[in-house]
């Protein structure tokens, strides 16, 4: 065999396996989708049918109908905020835990304080978080759901990690020019962790779009409850909703792909900062 | 950075004591709503409390409501009849334990509330029901058992949703498999049961004989049935007597009856299927659940016809368990009166009696009965109404101990452990009677 | 003198940017810490009481047999998934850095979509897969003449479909981070090996695999604590069944604060095993130096 039919067969076998293990992680879901088609009388009859026989999106109708798109409107507005909040903030705490390594002697003490965050489930938590939450009047306030959660140490720790591989002179440069140390920050720094920036707008847009303890314990209105509360809610007492279970799931996921597909080709770079610097 | 953050923490916490302490004027200046509309109480017909119009009724219900659901048809009504509005929040049935907590701290309790336990569990957040309604046009039971608060005699619910234990059949599997069904006057034995489940699991062409809920609810129809309880009543107090031999031997029984002809993960606990799907799917012969069933069966089930049988004989007789949901209206609610309202306007004769078209269940008033529109169904009815013939004194010693404030959960979990084949049925049973006794302070009577 | 004040200017500046994120963090991180810790000494059942009891919750903790139950279940599902939360991701970001592969992006998005559900969404899609009577994992098995497998009543199959699941909504995450560390090695590494006549194997575990040290010590440490906080999930999957085999600590911690209102006790099991993560963590780093410089 010479060389380019080597390559030429090396290539489509990666390929083939390379779509195999795309379609094996995928399929659950695909799967789920379908089912969320079948009439509640085709969800469990066997044999099981991979396409709907009688395809209905009924249970579609019926999550619209109680309201699904509130729910998902108070999801956005909680993702987005939150995810906005938790950017700044982290780029400008990673950035100065690693900008004045060098300047301050207990910079990595403070860092130590926020590697308690990693370390301890947060779940524990819960209503001592709670609690606080209620004695600064944030209960039924959907800030009350966002300032809790909001500084996370795996955001600090990528903009720390990113801006531990600049060189140090950039920002010496900076100062040498007369540039205040916020703007060195804002005009010339921010945008060299851009990569980071992308990569924990999906993080943190994808946490808060998942929370649900807290949202459940805070919002007590029902007009501003978020779209998880509302899947949990077809859970009963007397046995499961499936059918409107499955619709409301599959429509919860949706504006995460969307905003994943649309961010994604960014993410790499950052997870390479975030990860380790090489 | 010690003393920075010694700063910056005491000004989070004077921040904070002045957040609570601006709550706390708040909650106490709060309006006690229309407190001079009352002067009803006790009235069902409620003529002589100045109705109140233009409010919302806040109502916290533990599902999204179905179609044909009742109570919220009911809601709908009277908001337009009396110009009300309704707002309505779901928590599910689960999550309602510590959401209602979280409420009451920050003064934001609803003014009606759809459960089966809050009321029981914390009576003193609750409206005394006798100051709202004539308790005597209430069934006793359903009062005592889905009403009454579990510390005291003070009805703290009043239940709209009146259930039973009952035993649901395979038509088709039945005829399939050459067995008759038990009639009321020859109800079949547990062991007839499980004999009987064997054959159909063979000849009815069903996966399985027999299913239950994963509910102790469930279970313990067996235990009553062969004359074993939770407690014994000591006097004044009780006695934790769930570990008793007959116990033990139920509990063996009933394990090796999931390795034979139940679906086993259901009550070793791996699984949040729900048999009744099993059931309604034509791979469950018979199916233990509760009388709530019976309407969404009658419209979901198509492949095959099914009916109700009369719960079997254990060595001690018949055993039913009844229960149910209740309304209640929490005391620092935003506006009981509103609910107070409601709650009458439910009650009158008419409005109930629509309720319980809808429902298709068995009526907590003493007056009002419901009564299906077809034979069969008529049929059915009967037999799940003669179960509440079945209920146990010893059940209404257990109820009365009200042994699910110290532990609940840990029962069912008690027996699963010994379904799955963890622990045997004496070590499971005699664990879990050593943390009830640990935690209510009873003595144990083995 | 202008060097001192330099370096107060760098203070201020320092906590300048620090601020925001240290004062959320105190509000709603540590002093909710602090208020655990306290409520680990008393019987608060969330709501009405709270008297201290000293550390009676402490010696309650430590002479449960559940508890120790519990944990040590905690750590075999832990230590027999670690192996696969690093192999599986590594070997996914060997393939989607592949030269050979078309569609990378594709099979990148794929394979990480499953991370962006919720723990709801995911417990509920898996069950749908392996439900043990109308899943669709045992309706291919029958179809294909095989016995359908107890997922639900099986301790070991159950904890498999977890750790299933768990890989499952992780491994694209931890792909990612393999996938920049593998984009950070250089190029000319490789051409220096095929220059050797070394194999692509070869080449893989003598330069990726070493070079990429720091990032699996990343993705052992963040996937230790993750299996050791596994909740959600178990909790939309077997809700700790069958029996009690599938229960881990956090759930543990949860039923006895949330379901049983005992917060008090509840806290202090949160304060063991946080003490305990965090030793578990140390070890680790020193074990590991560091993964090298981080």
């Amino acid at each position: 065999m010479d060389g380019a039919a080597k390559r030429k067969l090396e290539v489509t076998l990666v390929t083939l396996l390379g779509a195999a293990v795309a379609f094996l992680m995928i399929f659950p879901i695909i799967w789920l989708c379908f089912s969320s088609f079948k009439p509640s009388s085709e969800l469990f009859a066997y044999p099981l049918h991979l396409f709907p026989q009688n395809p209905d999106a009924s249970s579609y109708a019926g999550v619209v109908e109680d309201g699904l798109f509130n729910y998902v409107k108070n999801s956005l507005f909680l993702a987005i905020v939150g995810t906005v909040i938790t950017v700044v903030i982290s780029a400008m705490c990673g950035y100065a835990l690693a900008i004045y390594r060098k300047e301050i002697t207990y910079v990595n003490k403070v860092f130590a304080v926020f590697l308690l965050g990693t370390l301890i489930p947060g779940e524990i938590l819960t209503i001592a978080q709670f609690t606080v939450v209620s004695e600064m009047g944030l209960y039924n306030n959907i800030w009350g759901c966002i300032l809790p959660v909001v500084t996370t140490t795996t955001g600090i720790f990528m903009y720390r990690q990113h801006y531990m591989s600049i060189p140090l002179e950039l920002v010496e440069s900076g100062r040498l020019d007369g540039a205040s140390e916020f703007h060195i920050f804002r005009a010339l720094m921010l945008p060299l962790g851009s990569s980071v920036t992308v990569t924990l707008t999906i993080f943190s847009f994808m946490w808060r779009w998942n929370d649900y303890i807290l949202p459940l314990m805070v919002l007590s209105d029902q007009d501003n409850f978020t779209i998880q509360i509302a899947i949990k809610s077809y859970i009963g007492t007397m046995g499961v909703d499936w059918n409107s279970i499955l619709a409301a799931s599959i429509l919860s996921i949706i504006p995460i792909i969307v905003i994943f597909i649309i961010l994604q080709r960014y993410i790499t770079g950052g997870l390479a900062a975030s990860g380790v610097k090489g | 950075m010690k003393k920075m953050l010694k700063k910056t923490m005491a000004g989070v916490m004077i921040a904070a004591l002045a957040a609570g302490s601006l709550a706390g004027c708040g909650g106490s200046s709060k309006d006690s709503g229309g407190a001079g509309g009352q002067g009803g109480s006790g009235n069902a017909g409620g003529e002589s409390a100045g109705p109140i119009s233009g409010q919302t009724l806040q109502v916290m219900i533990s599902e999204e409501p179905g179609e044909g659901d009742a109570l919220g048809s009911a809601l709908n009504k009277w908001a337009e009849e009396s110009g009300n509005e309704i707002k309505q929040i779901i928590i599910s049935h689960d999550d309602m334990l510590s959401k209602f907590p979280s409420m009451a701290k920050n003064n934001d309790l609803p003014d009606l509330v759809a459960t089966t336990r809050l009321h029981q569990l914390y009576p003193e957040e609750f409206v005394d029901m006798s100051t709202v309604l004539d308790l005597s046009l209430f069934n006793d039971s359903a009062l005592k058992i889905v009403g009454k608060s579990y510390s005291s005699d003070a009805i703290t619910g009043i239940p709209d949703q009146y259930t039973t234990t009952c035993m649901f059949y395979n038509q088709d599997a039945f005829t399939a498999a050459g067995i008759e069904a038990p009639t009321v006057d020859k109800p079949w034995t547990w062991d007839e049961l499980y004999e009987n489940a064997k054959t159909l699991q063979e000849k009815g062409g069903v996966k399985y004989g027999f299913a239950a809920d994963v509910s102790r609810a469930r279970y313990d129809i067996l235990m009553y049935a062969n004359g074993g309880s939770l407690v014994q009543q000591d006097g004044d107090s009780f006695k934790v007597a769930v570990n008793s031999p007959e116990n033990i031997q139920t509990l063996e029984r009933f394990v090796q009856a999931n390795n034979e002809v139940m679906p086993k993960a259901i009550w070793a606990g791996g699984t949040t299927d729900n048999p009744v799907e099993y059931f309604k799917n034509g791979d469950a012969a018979i199916l233990l659940s509760g009388s709530w069933n019976y309407n969404t069966f009658t419209n979901e089930i198509s492949k095959f016809a099914f009916g109700v049988m009369p719960t079997p004989k254990g060595s001690a007789g018949q055993s039913a368990i009844i229960g149910g949901e209740a309304l209640a209206i929490p005391v620092n609610g935003k506006n009981p009166e509103l609910a107070k309202q409601f709650l009458t306007w439910l009650y009158e004769k008419e409005h109930y009696t629509e309720f319980l078209q809808i429902r298709k269940e068995p009526s907590v008033m003493n007056d009002i009965t419901y009564t299906p529109d077809t034979d069969k169904a008529k049929e059915d009815f009967e037999i799940i109404q003669n179960e509440a013939n079945y209920v146990t004194d010893t059940f209404m010693v257990d109820e009365s101990s009200s042994w699910r404030t110290y532990k609940d959960n840990e029962y069912r979990d008690a027996i699963k452990r010994a379904v799955a084949g963890e622990l045997p049925a004496k070590d499971a049973l005699d664990g879990f009677a050593k943390a009830l006794a640990e935690s209510s302070k009873w003595g144990t009577a083995y | 003198m202008k060097r001192k004040k330099q370096a107060f200017c760098h203070d201020r500046s320092f906590w300048m940017f620090v601020i925001p994120s240290l004062l959320l963090f105190g509000v709603f991180f540590l002093l909710p810490l602090g208020m655990s810790v306290w409520f680990s000494f008393t019987n608060y059942d969330g709501w009405k009481t709270m008297d201290f009891v000293g550390i009676k919750n402490y010696l309650d903790i430590l002479t449960s047999g559940d508890f120790y139950k519990t944990l040590s279940r905690t750590i075999v599902y832990t230590v027999c998934n670690l192996p696969f939360k690093i192999a599986i991701p590594l070997l996914l970001a060997a393939l989607v850095t592949s030269q050979s592969l078309k569609g990378t992006t594709i099979v990148r998005t794929l394979v990480y979509i499953p991370v962006l559900f919720s723990a709801l969404v995911a417990g509920i899609t898996i069950n749908w897969m392996f439900g043990q009577e109308y899943g669709l994992v045992n309706f291919l098995l029958q179809k294909a003449g095989i016995n359908p497998l107890q997922w639900s009543l099986n301790p070991v199959l159950a904890t498999v479909v977890i750790s299933v699941a768990s890989n499952w909504i992780s491994a694209g995450y931890y792909m990612l981070l393999y996938v920049g560390g593998i984009n950070n090695i250089s190029k000319e590494l490789y051409e220096a090996a095929s220059v050797d006549g070394a194999k692509k194997a070869q080449a893989f575990f003598q330069i990726t695999l070493p070079l990429l040290m720091p990032t699996t010590f990343i993705v052992l440490l963040l996937s230790t604590v993750n299996l050791l906080k596994e909740y959600a999930l178990v909790q939309g999957i077997s809700l700790g069944g069958p029996g009690s085999s599938t229960t881990y600590i956090v759930q543990y911690i949860f039923d006895q604060g949330f379901n049983q209102s005992r917060y008090g006790y509840a806290s202090a099991a949160g304060i063991v095993i946080s003490i305990l993560f965090i030793v578990i963590a140390v070890v680790q780093f020193k074990a590991t130096k560091g993964g090298g410089e981080v």
